[in-house]
């Protein structure tokens, strides 16, 4: 119900100029220019999403993948230092993130995604090594004994024990990519971020909020979606 | 020590030769040398830390023996396939360790499922085998573990290990985690199906009172060795070694009635409708029943004086399969000389007596 309710808003905003038009002049009775002079805000709104997913994608296939690796026995030496680096990276504001990278990266949207993974890969990460270690040594034992095999262990038993918390950390990574992808305006980024920062530029406060509000709406979007795949794991 | 008799009578396919686990510096099994019986029970008891539980994980190897072999029908397990092994052999601990994400079903039907076996069957097998452990299916099947009690779980658990019918199950105090009460059931329990089904059981306890109730063949373990291993009659009336006359604790004349049941030592019950006529000598008891057979009172003659005792339901009579233990704490209760049997109906058959219960109680 959430869902639907938020997804017509979104469409409602995004895809009408007449829409955006209305809400701001309400909130902005004096502002003249109420839209970006080059851009619609659905043009901005996909390459926003399509960077924010793709970014969350490869978190989410990376960070579960090497999470799976440092709690096998094998891995295991570096455990340690993954959560370590993940703690650190943590610290970290999304801006410092991009601007840092900046230099190193240069202008584009290639090097704003590569940001973007590299920053929400550790929520993902460290969700992943939680998740396997809660699963309980008992279970495991008896998984064993009753001879599965390493891969059925995996699979069978750790695996769907260490779902709802890999979730997570796949929400956390989808929301923090949404907030930085409008930061990757700066370097290039073509998202959601150009019109925040005309706006911010121009002094501007009816294009901030105009992007503001769809980032939101990406957001409890994006909130109410991992609600419900969270309540399918349930048990 | 070092003279570990077999059980007398019975084959063996599963057996642990001069088998040492070294953990480091440590030593948890020390040459340990065991013949398992096959389709009996034979229960491993020792203090923390005496290798009981060592030997049940060398058996399916989530232990591997630093040295010495495991033979099973005829091959080393060192040189099995371990996850082949393991199926073939049922495994319940202590704390369960039920898939917190899978139903009842999906748990019980786990090594079937593993194994291969045609879908088609799987959900009757998992019918079967929880009415097996008294648990309802219909009720039962999609609950989740969570949803289970801790004497349910236990259940589930067994009906786990049962699974994929196997020759072999080991159990890892399987019954450690429940309250006293539920265990004494889950035991009753665990001998009905034992009786039923014939299985090669290898059970680790640190209760005597349980390893005596279910071993066929009693293992008790001490610093990674065994100190005495025979049945459990033969090592309550002759403890081989200091340690396990102290591990049996003082009150091993009652453990010893553990072992045998009313219906093996009961007489037969003298029945009277009036109180008896003087009977200074004998210091018999007269059984006074209603038409059905139900006793109702009991006399005896003691020092000139005639006891009456009314009979009040269980608490004063005992079942064909009471153990000796029983009889003894009820004999207490009613203060008599004797104690009642009564069949299933509650309809008497026999009684069973003091001097009855002092002579088996001493070897």
């Amino acid at each position: 119900m959430a869902i639907a309710i938020i997804l017509v808003l979104l469409f409602l905003y995004v895809g009408s100029e007449t829409v955006q038009k209305g809400t701001l002049s309400l909130l902005f009775p004096n502002e003249e220019q109420l839209t970006h002079s080059r851009k619609t805000i659905l043009q901005m709104t996909g390459a926003h999403l399509a960077i924010t997913l793709a970014a969350t994608t490869l978190s989410a296939l990376v960070g579960t993948l090497l999470g799976v690796l440092v709690t096998r026995r094998s891995g295991e030496d570096f455990q340690q230092l993954v959560l370590k680096l993940n703690a650190f990276v943590q610290t970290f504001p999304p801006s410092a993130v991009i601007i840092l990278a900046f230099p190193v990266l240069g202008f584009g949207w290639q090097p704003a995604l590569l940001a973007m993974f590299l920053y929400s890969l550790f929520p993902v990460l460290g969700n992943t090594v939680v998740g396997f270690n809660s699963v309980s040594r008992e279970v495991k034992d008896a998984a064993k004994g009753m001879g599965m095999t390493g891969m059925q262990l995996l699979w069978l038993a750790e695996l769907p024990q260490a779902m709802p918390m890999i979730i997570t950390g796949i929400r956390h990574s989808y929301i923090l990519n949404l907030g930085t992808a409008a930061i990757a305006a700066v370097i290039g980024g073509e998202g959601l971020g150009t019109i925040i920062i005309s706006g911010l530029t121009l002094r501007n406060s009816a294009l901030v909020l105009s992007g503001t509000i769809v980032i939101s709406l990406l957001a409890f979007l994006g909130e109410q979606l991992f609600q419900l795949s969270a309540r399918t794991q349930e048990w | 020590m070092g003279n570990h008799p077999h059980m007398p009578s019975t084959s063996t396919f599963l057996s642990v030769e001069s088998v040492t686990v070294r953990y480091g510096d440590t030593v948890a099994l020390d040459e340990v040398t065991l013949h398992i019986p096959a389709q009996r029970v034979t229960v491993l008891i020792g203090p923390s830390g005496c290798g009981k539980s060592t030997t049940l994980r060398c058996l399916n190897s989530l232990v591997k023996p630093s040295s010495g072999q495991i033979t099973y029908h005829d091959l080393e397990t060192r040189a099995m396939d371990e996850t082949g092994l393991r199926r073939s052999m049922g495994y319940a601990i202590q704390s369960v360790g039920l898939m917190p994400h899978m139903t009842v079903e999906e748990n019980v039907d786990l090594v079937p499922r593993l194994l291969g076996w045609k879908k088609t069957s799987r959900p009757e097998r998992v019918s079967k085998l929880l009415q097996l452990v008294r648990l309802d299916p219909t009720t039962y099947r999609n609950k989740y573990p969570n949803e289970l009690s801790g004497g349910e779980a236990q259940r589930v658990g067994v009906a786990r290990a049962l699974g994929a019918d196997p020759p072999v199950l080991l159990m890892d105090e399987p019954f450690g985690a429940v309250d006293p009460l539920t265990r004494e059931q889950l035991q009753d329990e665990f001998i009905r199906i034992q009786r039923q089904l014939k299985k090669t059981v290898v059970f680790v306890t640190h209760d005597i009172d349980e390893a005596i109730r279910l071993a066929d063949y009693l293992v008790i373990m001490d610093k990674g060795k065994i100190a005495q291993a025979d049945t459990p009659e033969k090592i309550l009336a002759d403890p081989d070694t200091d340690f396990v006359d102290k591990f049996l604790g003082p009150d091993r004349p009652l453990k010893r009635l553990t072992l045998f049941t009313a219906d093996r030592c009961m007489n037969d019950a003298i029945r009277t409708e009036e109180p008896p006529e003087h009977d200074c000598e004998s210091q018999l008891c007269y059984w006074h029943t209603d038409k059905e057979g139900k006793p109702l009172k009991g006399y005896v003659w003691i020092h000139g004086k005639l006891v009456e005792r009314h009979i009040i339901g269980d608490a004063h009579t005992v079942q064909t399969y009471s153990s000796l233990k029983e009889c003894m704490s009820t004999l207490l209760n009613l203060g008599l000389p004797a104690v009642p049997v009564v069949d299933e109906e509650g309809r008497l058959c026999g009684e069973v007596r003091f001097d009855t219960i002092q002579k088996i109680s001493l070897p």
